[in-house]
């Protein structure tokens, strides 16, 4: 690495010796902006095919998402529980204010997704890159990497990561081989929440399928042109692979914040249904799940529900702020 | 601890989370809500329970032959396991759907009264000619029926012999012994022993800390909803757990934490890695059958050397019917099966807690399993020594369960101080009971 400088990456076209012809060309004019004067008719018939094609879809959404929304917004107005309820106004969302659990419920719940995101998006971006390479056998890897994320979030892996983590787990057994002495992990407050941390990252199967797509998407030309100017491999990855790879790292992390903050089959079987030991693995749905069936207070979980909403709105808002900053779309060069 | 819910947490996990994914639907339904139940009986029930597998075929017995003797009378029968029970039955009802005949429990029973959820006795036609006051009252709000125990039973301190002749000790005198005694005689256990002398999964139980209170004189809750216990108590309660956990009788707070969450059938008791644990006296037919092995029931420690005996009856469980139930008739015939006909009782025995039917109680006690007529004569032998038994939870009641285990974790992991630790269960529990 003698003369960076001179591997400067904005990839023009014609910079290096002999390229391909660039992949996609400038997207032609579409025919259909001329139609005649039937084109009104066909549309309007086209459109009532596809609401009838939509319609098992539409009407799942209607009946299964934005009906229950709808009431849940109202229940978060009342004290229902049980069947019964009344109007209470704003009490339910002022209580938030002063209940230490839910307090602690978001606390968890940010470190968890603070932590564990990006620790799994790096896992994926690297497992992503060495499995680009196309080495023999590459499919057969890759299932074999994408397979936790497929199980990850199933309750049959909670459960047996309950056990590998436990005082007697293959955990401390590993580590009685080198002579140390494990903690029971899982019911440790210091502890469980780390273990739920490892088993998110795990599941970086499926951003690694999208990363992999990503990294064959970029043209094969901008690291012949950045090796031409003496740019070594880590330059290369972070001056080439980094900056076009920005939109899929964008599209990876939001996704899996919104995942994260959603989290509940995990901590549910880990901690045995109640965000334990000690609150620690007490996640916002826990919670949510706690108040609205353990201890009947529909009204406050449905004000909790909105509360999530709200919170991941929030994040994802502000995520598609910064990526103005940081995520660089090759077009607008 | 429940009365009887031997949980292995796969099978609660899986209906739990279940049920939370379908939670949305039924919210919808649940907007409307006024329909009471009718007169003009369609016939059918919707009839739950919790338990195990022996229960669900007995009870499944017990449908075939009340059918077979009520023409025109269908039954759809719902077992269920202890905390999956709880959350179908809070979606259910909250969905206008309760199931018409119902299993309930203390903890519950008055939440759904108070929420209008179920039908009174007083307007139903089942014969409760048989059933002491005393048990009705325990089933009572305001003054009217919701639930009729179907059965009593009571804490005890189940010791594994064996493991006690291991580490060559004596059984202790379990008529005078002091809470004192218990601390010295599990902390020697744990030090003579392989296995732990209490495996500590228990101190959470706010019915133990209520016969630790009544010994002192005092209640976990007043008659009138209110809490009945000084905080010197408490801290004597949870100084003492401290002491018993630094002092080896029971295990550190991790394996705590692992053998509560193991349920009933992997805790150390039942897998023969502990020597002692509170359980309620109808639990033990299945944690024998378990470990493999006879099992003693000792009487809780402190009894003669408080103020009164703090030990009570508690009704294992209660039969209810739904105020929504399509088929008043109906339901209250297959309550008053259930409690009255020999039928019922010669496959019900004691797994549902003593008879609370005196007559059918006397009928019985000669066909009882050994570990039934273990828990029959350990009641029988105790009630002489009781003293008037509780009065009834509050309403809210079902949510200290949860609230106990989750500071008993923090005091175990050092996170809170025994007065700190008070402070936060009178704070919460207040809430939660409305007091």
């Amino acid at each position: 690495m003698t003369d960076n400088d001179v591997a400067v990456v904005r990839p023009k076209p014609r910079s290096s010796g002999a390229p391909p012809e660039p992949a996609a060309s400038a997207p032609s004019p579409s025919p259909n902006r001329a139609r005649g004067k039937t084109g009104t008719t066909i549309r309007s018939r086209e459109r009532w095919a596809a609401l009838s094609f939509l319609s098992p879809w539409l009407l799942g959404l209607l009946a299964i998402t934005i009906g229950p929304m709808i009431a849940s917004f109202y229940l978060s107005f009342t004290d229902y529980s049980l069947g019964y309820g009344e109007w209470v106004g704003g009490e339910n969302y002022a209580q938030m204010l002063d209940d230490p659990r839910l307090a602690q419920s978001i606390k968890v719940t940010a470190i968890y997704t603070f932590v564990s995101v990006p620790l799994q998006l790096a896992a994926a971006l690297l497992l992503a890159i060495i499995l680009d390479r196309g080495l023999r056998g590459m499919a057969f890897y890759r299932s074999v990497f994408y397979l936790p994320s497929l199980l990850g979030a199933s309750v049959a892996i909670a459960i047996m990561w309950r056990q590998v983590f436990g005082t007697e787990g293959l955990v401390n057994q590993l580590l009685a081989l080198v002579g140390i002495q494990g903690e029971g992990w899982v019911s440790h407050p210091d502890y469980a929440l780390g273990t739920l941390i490892i088993l998110h990252v795990w599941t970086f199967g499926s951003p690694m399928i999208i990363f992999l797509a990503g990294l064959r998407q970029i043209p094969t030309m901008y690291y012949e042109a950045a090796k031409v100017d003496g740019a070594g491999v880590m330059r290369r990855f972070f001056s080439v692979t980094i900056p076009l790879l920005t939109p899929i790292i964008f599209f990876n992390f939001v996704l899996q914040i919104i995942n994260s903050f959603q989290s509940f089959t995990q901590a549910f079987i880990v901690s045995g249904g109640r965000g334990g030991p000690a609150d620690s693995t007490l996640f916002l749905t826990l919670y949510l799940y706690d108040q609205g069936f353990t201890q009947f207070n529909m009204g406050y979980a449905s004000a909790i529900a909105w509360l999530l909403l709200a919170i991941i709105a929030i994040f994802t808002a502000l995520n598609f702020l910064m990526s103005k900053f940081w995520v660089f779309y090759g077009d607008n060069d | 601890m429940q009365s009887s819910n031997p949980s292995g947490v796969s099978r609660r996990a899986l209906a739990k989370a279940g049920i939370f994914g379908a939670a949305a639907a039924p919210l919808l339904a649940a907007c409307g809500n006024d329909g009471g139940g009718s007169d003009e009986g369609d016939g059918e029930l919707d009839f739950w329970w919790w338990g195990s597998d022996p229960r669900h075929q007995y009870t499944q017995q017990i449908i075939d032959a009340f059918t077979a003797a009520n023409e025109g009378i269908t039954i759809k029968p719902s077992p269920n396991e202890f905390d999956a029970y709880w959350d179908a039955l809070n979606v259910s009802v909250s969905g206008n759907n309760a199931p018409d005949v119902m299993q309930q429990d203390e903890r519950y029973l008055r939440d759904y009264a108070d929420k209008n959820a179920l039908m009174a006795f007083e307007d139903l036609d089942v014969d409760l000619s048989n059933i002491e006051e005393g048990t009705l009252a325990t089933g009572q709000l305001d003054g009217k029926t919701y639930g009729i125990a179907t059965g009593v039973n009571s804490l005890t301190l189940m010791v594994n012999p064996v493991l006690v002749e291991a580490a060559g000790m004596a059984m202790p005198d379990d008529l005078n012994w002091t809470w004192a005694d218990f601390a010295q005689w599990t902390t020697d256990l744990s030090a003579a022993g392989d296995a732990i002398g209490n495996s500590g999964i228990s101190f959470n139980n706010e019915s133990l800390f209520n016969v630790f209170a009544r010994q002192r004189g005092e209640s976990l809750y007043t008659p009138d909803g209110k809490l009945g216990f000084t905080e010197a108590t408490m801290n004597e309660w949870w100084q003492m757990v401290v002491d018993l956990r630094d002092a080896g009788a029971i295990p550190d707070a991790t394996r705590i934490v692992e053998g509560y969450a193991a349920g009933q059938d992997q805790a150390p008791l039942a897998t023969g890695t502990g020597v002692s644990e509170f359980y309620w006296t109808n639990q033990v037919g299945a944690i024998q059958e378990v470990l493999g092995g006879d099992l003693v029931l000792l009487r809780i420690p402190g009894e003669t050397a408080g103020t009164q005996p703090g030990m009570y009856l508690k009704s294992a469980m209660y039969w209810s019917v739904a105020r929504t139930t399509s088929d008043q008739a109906a339901a209250a015939k297959l309550v008053d099966f259930l409690l009255n006909s020999d039928e019922s009782i010669d496959l019900m025995l004691g797994d549902r807690g003593l008879p609370s039917n005196i007559e059918q109680r006397e009928r019985i006690l000669p066909m009882l399993t050994p570990d039934q007529k273990l828990s029959a004569d350990f009641i029988a032998a105790l009630t002489p020594d009781l003293a008037e038994g509780p009065p009834v939870p509050p309403v809210g009641a079902g949510g200290v369960a949860d609230i106990m285990l989750g500071l008993y974790e923090t005091l175990l992991f050092d996170q809170t101080t025994v007065e700190e630790t008070t402070t936060a269960f009178i704070e919460q529990t207040s809430t939660a009971i409305g007091a």
